[in-house]
């Protein structure tokens, strides 16, 4: 019962106008990462947690750059031994906290 | 958001049976009173920031009927036992492990507060907890308490 | 329960509507103490020691200390510093052959007239005098290596410094906008390199969602030892050209996406852009002979001014009952002619509350750049640009690696890893030339990482 009828109907009743803007966006660039092969979530709330669910995105290990200086060392050997370089960004996932 | 009720009624009556749930939070005993909600959760960084300032603004203002409410989220509660063993709270906990009564008040971030006026109706929500911003929190609530009781 | 509609303005709704249970119930957590919590952690230690071993080639060895302070509850100043030791040998680039080889090169200046005793300069070369021309005031010693008949020709000689630093601010403009920037500095003996950088990211739909761009700026100046050679003349003792420079600018934009609650998911795409002198200095090119694959003469390699890479970056974090699986791919290309394909894929595997586990397993693919070639040909036209470096050359590897974590609380941990790299390449191309036939032209690499690291916050 506690079902995607209330969290989307909950959302969209009560979110201010910005929100609701940047979730079309959100809504956009997420197809794109679901058309990666990623199966999504459910129902019109697609992607995301509650802000009160981000509890393991808040552990360390799920930080976008947890090893921040085991990923620069490992780069930059693999930089000095083959051919290619770069490609990852660092920002955002985490707590979600303010 | 002021001058509105948050409208618990429904996803309370969706949210079904068992005991410890958003139900078990009761404000009925706190008419008259201004009722401030903390939402927080063991994973989050500002909440552990918060609870000193909280502790601070009861022993100022709980002789003129505040009354704080920390409404903890996380999924386990020994998490949060063991967060509040570290960073005890001056105030009462209710667990909402599975955030029914964050649903409700449809919090947008952690830490959330929810002031409820003496008359209970939602009047501010605060989403996140900044130090920069804490002479704006304690105005809001300083507002409600001067507040005549209804 | 007594529930009624939502009614805005209605205080006794919510009052009923929350009234279900007994007020005791909320006696769940009653607060303690009344003193306050120590201060959130404001500095970040983070160190490691790495250890690399190439199998008969390069050994380095590599401390790095980053240090975070977070000067504010907007503002974080990031500090780090690095430095690394090697030595070992490193492929020529020439073909093996079935004689001995002797190659030379400058090795250093001195005045005229100094006596020069000829001995072993480094990794078991010779110091030789290089007559100086009339009317000089200092005159060149080169070194010269003999390479035993049917080994790959290797760099003995090889010796590097480096020290790097970088200093950064992050600084929060509203909740969800956070600016960046920062400058980096690296020295080696020959090498220096400049860079500045410049990111903005936003978090929209509740911290859901993330988009980040970023720019980085890179000047860098190369100055080999004996001078920058003209690339596709034949290798000598002479001393060369003056430094040589290069600059490159790089973009990032990306998007990281909370899926669920377990799920995290990175996507970015990246745009290099790099002009000036690209070529490696001290790797050369044989020409062989078209009968017998003798080679005849030794070329500096030749590569394009010119260079824009563009890479896409899918990152995946997935948060299981305890343990976690970050799996990535990366697709790359650049104008060069050379794509590649990076999969990644770590299991955090949770050992009791205290430790972890994670094995580590990293597939590489790439192709050969437009300009790869094992040799030139005597005989046939010279290509505007010709190398003979196996980093440019069509192969895979795999890297096979363990790690052991022992987080001590939310702030600090000690880990170790252990990681081996194998690359393989095709060592008997097709249509080797007479004596090539019997080498193997493709000089395998196998290394062995041993990682400590360490992170502590106060």
């Amino acid at each position: 019962m506690r079902n995607i009828f209330e969290r989307c109907s909950a959302k969209r009743r009560h979110e201010p106008r910005a929100t609701r803007k940047s979730r079309r966006l959100t809504g956009v660039l997420g197809v794109l990462i679901a058309a990666t092969g990623a199966a999504g979530g459910a129902g019109c709330t697609t992607f995301g947690a509650k802000p009160w669910e981000h509890d393991l995105l808040a552990e360390h290990a799920m930080q976008v750059a947890s090893y921040p200086l085991e990923t620069a060392i490992d780069e930059h050997i693999y930089f000095s031994k083959e051919a290619s370089s770069g490609g990852r960004s660092f920002a955002g996932g985490g707590c979600g906290c303010n | 958001m002021s001058r509105r009720i948050v409208g618990c009624l429904l996803s309370l009556l969706l949210s079904g049976n068992g005991a410890a749930r958003a139900t078990d939070l009761d404000l009925h005993a706190y008419r008259g009173k201004v009722v401030y909600l903390d939402f927080w959760a063991s994973w989050c960084g500002p909440c552990r920031e918060s609870f000193p300032w909280l502790a601070g603004l009861l022993r100022d203002y709980a002789s003129r009927d505040l009354v704080v409410i920390g409404v903890n989220v996380d999924k386990d509660r020994a998490l949060a036992e063991r967060f509040l063993g570290d960073t005890p709270a001056a105030f009462s906990i209710v667990y909402d492990p599975r955030g029914e009564i964050a649903a409700a008040y449809k919090i947008a971030g952690m830490p959330t507060a929810i002031l409820i006026d003496r008359s209970g109706q939602v009047r501010y929500q605060h989403t996140g907890f900044s130090i920069k911003k804490r002479d704006e929190y304690a105005e809001h609530l300083r507002t409600l308490l001067s507040e005549a009781a209804p | 329960m007594q529930l009624k509609p939502r009614s805005p303005g209605n205080a006794p709704s919510l009052r009923r509507a929350l009234a279900a249970a007994a007020a005791g119930l909320l006696a769940g957590g009653t607060g303690r103490a009344q003193e306050p919590p120590s201060d959130p952690p404001s500095t970040t230690i983070d160190s490691a020691l790495l250890v690399y071993h190439e199998v008969n080639r390069v050994q380095a060895i590599e401390p790095e200390l980053n240090l975070t302070y977070k000067v504010n509850e907007d503002s974080t100043l990031a500090l780090g510093v690095a430095a690394d030791s090697l030595t070992g040998a490193t492929p020529l680039g020439a073909v093996p052959s079935t004689l001995p080889q002797t190659y030379v090169r400058p090795y250093k200046v001195v005045p005229l007239g100094t006596p020069v005793t000829v001995t072993s300069a480094s990794g078991g070369s010779t110091v030789m005098i290089i007559p100086p021309a009339t009317g000089a005031k200092t005159q060149t010693l080169g070194a010269s290596t003999t390479v035993v008949p049917n080994t790959y020709p290797l760099d003995r000689g090889f010796y590097d410094r480096r020290v790097a630093g970088h200093l950064g601010w992050e600084q929060a403009l509203t909740e969800t906008l956070k600016l960046d920037g920062g400058v980096a500095y690296s020295k080696e003996h020959d090498y220096r390199s400049e860079s500045a950088h410049v990111g903005l990211s936003k978090d929209i739909d509740a911290h859901n969602t993330t988009l980040s761009a970023a720019v980085n700026y890179e000047s860098d100046l190369s100055s080999p030892l004996g001078g920058t050679p003209t690339p596709l003349t034949e290798m000598s003792a002479e001393w060369k050209g003056p430094d040589a420079t290069l600059h490159e600018v790089d973009a990032v934009l990306g998007i990281t996406q909370v899926m669920n609650r377990r799920w995290l998911t990175t996507l970015s795409y990246s745009y290099s852009d790099a002009h000036g002198y690209q070529t490696d200095p001290y790797k050369i090119i044989s020409v062989v002979d078209p009968v017998t694959g003798q080679p005849m003469r030794q070329l500096y390699e030749s590569r394009p001014e010119s260079r824009r890479k563009q890479s896409a970056f899918f990152d995946n974090k997935i948060h299981l009952t305890a343990d976690v699986i970050s799996a990535s791919l990366r697709a790359y290309k650049d104008d060069w002619g050379i794509k590649s394909l990076t999969a990644d894929l770590r299991y955090r595997w949770q050992i009791g509350a205290n430790y972890y586990i994670e094995p580590h397993v990293r597939y590489y693919t790439q192709g050969a750049a437009d300009f790869f070639r094992y040799y030139l040909v005597s005989g046939s036209a010279v290509p505007a640009y010709a190398s003979a470096d196996t980093r440019l050359a069509k192969f895979h590897a795999q890297t096979y690696g363990m790690k052991f974590g022992v987080p001590f609380d939310a702030t600090s941990e000690l880990y170790a890893r252990i990681e081996y790299y194998d690359q393989h390449g095709n060592g008997s191309p097709a249509g080797a030339i007479g004596q090539l036939q019997q080498q193997n032209l493709f000089p395998d690499l196998k290394a062995y990482t041993l990682l400590l690291g360490y992170t502590y916050a106060f």
